[in-house]
């Protein structure tokens, strides 16, 4: 776009000369010409060298906002419309924008020769008059597709319509993406769905260039609601191949007019995770993880290193936890499986853990029947010593949940123990089970615990430890052996042994249970609404077993893998990111 | 309180200050030097002035966007929600292309968000649906790819597509299996319902 709308002003001064000229004069001004640009590609980068035919405004083709309007109190930070477009343009000289899709592999065609098409075709605008050579014909005698060569000169007047805008078109029809400034191009752009705008960039250089604008993708991103991104990482700084959006990057130079107008804001959503990442890119690797979750199968990988039973684990973007029989808790490496430390301070078995990767604050509970407060922040591959321990539960502890604001544990003695996570300190027992507490829930302050007598209690912690008790749910005909809660609480049936764990992501609608039958199921879990007579529903999508020999005792999953734990001592990851890109989803 | 405009050819408008703050550059304005005398507006000529004034006076009444709701992910999800244009809206808009393009213009010139919002939308649902020679029929574009830029372009169109429909297909598959609900009073609910995310 930007080469064609230049051709315009190349037009003005030298069509006439040019239209009556034979080819030879023609190659003539052409080769003067090159030098032009040749100059102008290398000083381009220092905007101190203004050169007249760059400095033009490009597209002038429609009334820009006011220069200075009388009552506009705000003269020198009211730029006019067309100043921003040749400052965006200019870095295009040197480096034309490739075409997305990226990994398409792209003859690029010099500037020079597309202006030279536009130049010499345009006046007339027939087809083909403009030709100086015949089509060139390969061996089989079939034309070569013409690449803009030298003296090759392409039916190519297309461009000059679109820079021409309305006036050159025919009545009632406009080119409304690029005869708009580019950020209201891209708010229609942004307005279309997945295959709109897949369409969008094929239809010319122009569309191409704005349908690929990360603005435009990270909105069809976050229109799958399923979808997450690691705010954490993505708001780091990263080196990225491509150049921001177009509009961010330049929305300083539009001044007060711009900082009313609706693009503008995007340097204030700051924990965003920001247009520094390719979006386009994203988008595609989340869309084939989410196929292979579908249909492929994933990349197994058993780690190996505990001495017996692996009882626990957990994980995040580079570390996987767990816990064994053998008293140890490892830290692996994600990337490598390379045990990373090795923490000792339990007498029994570890049975349970749970850490937050953004503090590095971690709890581990074992049939010692203590629970150990470790900082990750402090590990070294020697291993660390534990920060605290709470004692108090007169028998193993089974699982542990934490928050913000608290430790949550439960434990064979049949009760469940609350901590504040700040002081440490206990501050509630919760009795009401008659049998072992195999697994708590923790929510908002809610707690969910499952115990073997059958029965599911959901607590509120905010109303004290004697009337903490909201309702007792009965049902399932044995003990219950696991539990996660978000927000609802359902039951499935469909594995054929005990359930031993199981994992659930409200927003990925996804959960992955486990159990002794050695299989991990993957179900797909969608809240009904109300009309439909609320709850959820539930379907079995994967079904995953050969990975372990024995019992599986813990699972855990992220966008990207599962990661299980069994007793027969292994670890296994099932990773469904093989050769892409995962590192930001969640 | 009565606010003059005129527009570029030269017409006087008068209309009152609440429908002209709609717009955003005209409240900038209100507010920075008063209403003293007939604001121009140099690139808005008298028959595109004429329906924004139009729809500025149908809206009177509605609340004025905040930024924030513009941007980012926020705005993505407003979009969607937003998807439905009231029947009014859907008549003021419905004209030529060349009007809705000076319309557009215009909206985002006096920054008037929600009419640029129905301009563009307006706008991206012509061209949803569309086959790319759909696109360049209606909207008179000349296809300036190389003949093996658009084979490559289609190659990976396709294969996104694919990916797309794979996505789409195991979402509709799947054994469906039966599920208990524990019903959760509802002050417990409602605490649940705030975000995870």
């Amino acid at each position: 776009m930007s080469g064609l709308s230049r051709a315009s002003v190349i037009m003005d001064h030298m069509s006439k000369g040019v239209r009556k000229n034979t080819p030879k004069t023609v190659k003539t001004i052409k080769s003067g010409l090159d030098k032009l640009f040749s100059t102008k590609a290398t000083t381009s980068k220092t905007p101190s060298t203004p050169n007249k035919l760059w400095s033009l405004p490009s597209r002038r083709v429609l009334p820009a906002p006011p220069t200075t309007s009388p009552t506009m109190n705000t003269p020198p930070q009211t730029p006019r419309l067309s100043d921003p477009f040749s400052l965006i343009e200019a870095p295009d000289i040197s480096t034309p924008p490739a075409l997305y899709f990226p990994h398409a592999p792209l003859k690029k065609r010099p500037l020079l020769p597309r202006i030279w098409d536009a130049v010499l075709s345009t006046p007339s605008s027939k087809k083909g008059k403009g030709r100086l050579l015949g089509p060139t014909l390969d061996a089989n005698g079939s034309p070569l597709p013409l690449d803009g060569e030298e003296g090759e000169l392409i039916e190519d007047e297309g461009c000059f319509d679109v820079v021409a805008g309305p006036s050159f078109a025919p009545p009632g029809k406009i080119d409304f993406i690029a005869s708009l400034p580019p950020e209201v191009a891209l708010h229609i752009l942004r307005h279309l769905d997945l295959s709109a705008v897949l369409v969008s960039l094929t239809v010319s250089r122009y569309w191409n260039r704005l349908a690929s604008d990360k603005l435009v993708w990270r909105d069809l991103f976050y229109q799958q609601s399923r979808w997450k991104v690691n705010n954490l990482l993505a708001s780091r700084p990263r080196i990225s191949s491509r150049s921001s959006s177009m509009i961010a990057s330049r929305s300083s130079l539009y001044g007060r007019w711009a900082r009313n107008s609706l693009l503008s804001i995007q340097s204030r959503d700051v924990p965003v995770p920001d247009l520094s990442l390719d979006w386009l890119q994203m988008y595609k690797n989340r869309l084939q993880l989410d196929c292979r979750w579908a249909s492929a199968e994933p990349k197994a990988t058993r780690l190996s290193g505990h001495g017996d039973s692996v009882y626990c684990v957990e994980f995040d973007h580079d570390k996987i936890i767990t816990g064994s029989r053998d008293k140890q808790i490892k830290v692996w490496s994600l990337a490598t499986g390379k045990v990373l430390a090795t923490l000792r301070g339990h007498e029994g078995s570890v049975l349970c853990l749970a850490f937050e990767s953004r503090s590095g604050f971690m709890v581990s509970g074992s049939s010692d029947r203590r629970v150990l407060v470790w900082d990750l922040n402090a590990l070294r591959s020697e291993g660390i010593r534990p920060r605290a321990v709470l004692e108090g539960h007169a028998g193993g502890v089974l699982d542990l949940r934490i928050d913000a604001q608290w430790i949550v544990s439960c434990s064979k003695d049949a009760t469940v123990r609350v901590w504040s996570r700040a002081t440490l300190e206990h501050m509630y027992t919760l009795k009401g089970h008659h049998g072992p507490v195999n697994a708590v829930g923790l929510d908002a302050g809610l707690i969910v615990s499952a115990s073997g007598d059958g029965t599911m209690i959901l607590w509120d912690v905010a109303r004290g430890a004697r009337k903490a008790r909201v309702r007792t749910f009965a049902g399932h005909e044995r003990g219950l052996a696991c539990v996660d809660f978000h927000g609802d609480v359902v039951t499935l049936t469909g594995h054929t042994a005990l359930v031993r764990a199981l994992s659930f992501d409200e927003r990925m609608e996804r959960l992955v249970s486990t159990s002794y039958d050695k299989t991990v199921i993957v179900w797909e879990i969608k809240p009904r609404s109300v009309e439909e007579g609320g709850g959820a529903r539930a379907k079995q999508l994967r079904q995953f077993s050969g990975h372990h020999e024995s019992h599986i005792f813990d699972v855990n999953f992220d966008a990207t893998r599962i990661i299980s734990s069994s007793q027969d001592r292994k670890i296994a990851v099932l990773d469904f990111g093989t050769d892409l890109d995962t590192s930001l989803f969640i | 309180m009565i606010v003059s405009l005129v527009s570029s050819d030269g017409k006087l408008y008068q209309v009152d200050e609440a429908v002209a703050r709609r717009s955003g550059v005209i409240y900038t304005v209100l507010e920075d030097i008063g209403n003293q005398k007939p604001i121009p507006l140099l690139n808005v000529p008298s028959h595109v002035l004429k329906q924004v004034i139009e729809y500025c006076e149908y809206h009177r009444t509605d609340p004025l966007p905040q930024d924030a709701e513009w941007s980012g992910p926020a705005r993505a999800e407003l979009v969607r929600r937003k998807a439905v244009v009231s029947d009014w809206d859907k008549k003021f808009i419905d004209c030529d292309q060349t009007l809705l393009f000076e319309i557009i213009q215009a909206a985002s010139y006096l920054d008037i968000k929600p009419l640029l919002d129905l301009g563009c939308k307006t706008v991206a649902n012509m061209m949803t649906g569309k086959s790319v020679e759909d696109i360049r029929a209606l909207f008179h574009i000349e296809n300036d790819f190389t003949p093996e830029e658009e084979t490559a372009m289609q190659v990976e169109r396709s294969e996104f597509e694919s990916l797309y429909n794979i996505m789409i297909k195991s979402m509709a598959g799947g054994v469906n299996a039966p599920v208990t609900s524990l019903p959760i009073p509802g002050k417990a609910r409602r605490r649940l319902r705030a975000p995870h995310y």
